[in-house]
């Protein structure tokens, strides 16, 4: 039997009263998440890969496989603070070609 | 649950049930929050009809982004149509309306062991909100509750009353058309690893006799603040932590809210005639 893993990229922006977030915290607390929530096992087979994020903006690209899309989501939506600040990440769009979801970014 | 669903998923219509009553600034960043959210159903704890004509006055005097569900009400009225028909366009416009404002809806939590004294509050409180909830630790009173046709929702907190559920008060619950308002904040909120397990033992637990016994219920955030809120899809995928599956909880994010809304809204109407009376 043949398997294929097709990739779904997560269009997202976060909300919160600082004015600029770094992404090396945002991807430690993704991952931190992850590993609590699904184990170590589940964060494997997620293959979560971070395309884009702009501080400034504080809206970015996680690509992850479609077998572990809701999973993504459910840890996206369970994210309260990032460093001691008070966060709410809102999906905007789920695509599964990359090339969609930068122009879904660019319009949002 | 497909990807086609989660991606149309940030599109659903969400109600937040238990929103604390705040200073006017702190509202305003809620109903900030709300509308990009797509969360146009705002129920405020603790706030009367006649307070909330006040802060409305305060928050939004040209009424552009907030509303009541009274508005509405009066807007679709007219001489010859029905309760049904009027129902329908209620639902038809609320679906339909892309530029939704906030609707403020009012309700109460009434919180005790004893009926005798729920009675009276119940008594004073039904026609100053458009909401009556119920919480308790009590099993005899929450079984009264379920009974009692003023009451809309039996509050549950997982790590607070869950205990009190069983399968005799979901029955009671299902047969009378009410539902079981299930707060999932505590989800979010857990302080460390331990609550966290502790919170889902007690939710999973709970979820399965809710969802065995087919009775109907509701998610909500009860949010401390405007960053707590979060949208239905995101409340059915953390209802997916307590094992339930995303299809089952299609209606516990807006439609039983909105049914029972439009139900109220109708009956605190002062143009409301009780069934079986007849104008002379």
């Amino acid at each position: 039997m043949v398997t294929i893993i097709r990739d779904r990229y997560v269009v997202f922006r976060i909300y919160t009263s600082v004015t600029k977030l770094e992404e090396s915290f945002l991807k430690s607390t993704i991952w931190r998440i992850y590993q609590n929530i699904y184990g170590l096992f589940g964060s494997s087979n997620a293959g979560l890969y971070f395309e884009s994020f702009d501080e400034k903006e504080k809206t970015g690209i996680i690509r992850c496989t479609h077998t572990s899309l809701s999973q993504l989501l459910t840890v996206l939506a369970y994210m309260t603070e990032l460093k001691e600040t008070e966060i709410l990440v809102r999906i905007l769009n789920v695509s599964g070609t990359i090339g969609k979801a930068k122009k879904i970014l660019s319009i949002k | 649950m497909s990807n086609k669903e989660i991606s149309k998923g940030n599109g659903f219509l969400t109600c937040e049930n238990y929103v604390p009553f705040n200073e006017v600034n702190i509202m305003r960043n809620f109903f900030k929050i709300a509308y990009d959210l797509k969360i146009p159903l705002v129920v405020i704890d603790n706030m009367s009809i006649q307070e909330r004509t006040i802060f409305l006055q305060n928050l939004d005097p040209e009424n552009s982004i907030v509303t009541t569900s009274q508005q509405i009400y009066d807007s679709l009225k007219t001489e010859n149509i029905t309760t049904n028909q009027l129902k329908t366009a209620y639902t038809k416009f609320i679906y339909s309306n892309e530029s939704l404002k906030c609707l403020i809806v009012t309700r109460k939590t009434l919180t005790g062991n004893s009926i005798e004294k729920i009675k009276q509050q119940l008594g004073s409180f039904r026609y100053q909100y458009e909401i009556i909830s119920f919480y308790s630790d009590d099993q005899t009173a929450l079984k009264w509750a379920a009974q009692d046709r003023r009451i809309d929702y039996i509050t549950i907190e997982i790590l607070g009353n869950s205990k009190s559920i069983d399968q005799a008060l979901c029955s009671v619950v299902k047969q009378k058309s009410k539902c079981f308002e299930i707060i999932i904040s505590p989800l979010i909120n857990a302080k460390s690893d331990r609550e966290l397990s502790e919170v889902l033992r007690k939710g999973r637990k709970l979820m399965q006799l809710i969802t065995s016994t087919n009775t109907p219920f509701i998610f909500t955030m009860k949010p401390k603040s405007p960053l707590q809120l979060r949208t239905g899809s995101q409340m059915r995928l953390l209802g997916g932590l307590l094992e339930v599956s995303y299809n089952k909880t299609k209606e516990s994010i807006f439609g039983k809210q909105l049914e029972i809304l439009i139900a109220n809204t109708i009956k605190l109407h002062e143009s409301y005639i009780f069934e079986g009376v007849k104008e002379v």
